[in-house]
């Protein structure tokens, strides 16, 4: 192990690190996957194994981190990411030689209420109950009417949509106190939570 | 580019809302609570792996620096026995043209060692401790 990164290892608190790697991960599969009820992931992982692996990867130098680039969370951070994806492809490969199979047995005919369509339907898979793009996009229109005329909101709604994500960015380009984008986050969070509510529920 | 950018926001506004960055401890914890997550056993097994990774780190250390002790002992071990056929002028022939190949510190050192005065065997050991000695000096010239 390098001697630098096992420094860095012996001082981190773990526990907080452990904690924000969580939320970043039920976060984020809440937003995208959360659409089915459960925040796991279409293979049945939950937030807490990809915590568990993404450190697991970085302990046994599966992943290089170097700490003079990046800090160890942000790290983490793009493992988790990865791992993520890995997982989500994985099982979109498995879905995918299910529906040919499936596509095989029945005759070409692709109107609704056939055999056909019956069976492509039938060969969905729980990932296709991921909230998709499209959602997420028609959410963000919605947040800006939550917004109204409150400029702050607005900010970081605009700095969201130029794709600066980072809190001390969005400050350091709209003028912000960065705690004051910590708060408009959590009005974002719990905003976004009732306009998906809206869109999706018929 | 600006079209991408606004077809991607969704997954601006993900990259946005995860980030826990500014967030306290306790809003940390109540949003977790929230979540349903099992943390603190995830905590606790984290928390084992960081120990038994600095531990197999540690150890792994020792086992290397054992390795490296272990095969010196050989090599001096093995010139120990190579020395045991030279008659007692090439032994002291050898002792010399160590001493003066040596660092200067182990030449001073070794300056008023005079092998006329030493029988065989202690001219043996005086040579593999030199031998010993200067990989020992050129180990800790390179690591400054």
């Amino acid at each position: 192990m390098d001697p630098e990164v096992r420094r860095h290892i012996e001082q981190t608190n773990w526990e907080d690190l452990t904690k924000r790697l969580l939320f970043y991960v039920s976060t984020r599969l809440r937003l995208i996957y959360g659409h089915g009820g459960g925040i796991a992931l279409p293979g049945g992982q939950s937030p807490e194994d990809i915590v568990q692996e993404t450190v697991s990867r970085f302990l046994e130098g599966k992943r290089k981190w170097n700490p003079s680039r990046v800090t160890l969370f942000d790290f983490l951070v793009g493992v988790a990411r990865s791992l993520i994806s890995h997982h989500h492809e994985l099982k979109e490969t498995q879905s995918r030689e299910t529906r040919v199979l499936v596509h095989t047995n029945v005759p070409e005919d692709d109107t609704p209420g056939t055999r056909r369509q019956e069976a492509v339907d039938s060969a969905r898979t729980p990932e296709e109950a991921i909230i998709p793009l499209d959602t997420l996009n028609k959410a963000f229109k919605r947040l800006y009417e939550k917004a109204g005329e409150e400029e702050d909101y607005n900010l970081v709604l605009m700095c969201i949509e130029d794709g600066i994500t980072k809190s001390a960015e969005i400050a350091g380009e709209t003028g912000l106190d960065v705690l004051r984008v910590y708060a408009v986050k959590r009005r974002v969070l719990k905003d976004l939570e009732n306009v998906i509510k809206e869109i999706t529920t018929p | 580019m600006a079209s991408d950018k606004k077809d991607n926001v969704g997954y601006h506004l993900v990259d946005f809302l995860s980030d826990p960055e500014g967030m306290t401890e306790t809003e940390l914890d109540e949003e977790l609570d929230k979540m349903n997550v099992e943390v603190y056993s995830l905590v606790n097994r984290v928390k084992s792996m960081v120990n038994q990774a600095l531990e197999d780190d540690r150890l792994a250390w020792q086992e290397a620096a054992q390795a490296n002790w272990t095969a010196a002992l050989n090599r001096l071990q093995g010139i120990k026995s190579k020395l045991l056929n030279l008659p007692r002028a090439k032994l002291v022939e050898q002792f010399e043209e160590i001493k003066n190949a040596a660092g200067p510190k182990l030449s001073v050192a070794f300056r008023e060692v005079d092998p006329e005065k030493m029988d065989d065997d202690d001219i043996r050991d005086i040579i593999v401790n030199l031998i010993h000695l200067e990989n020992l000096e050129s180990d800790i010239d390179l690591n400054h």
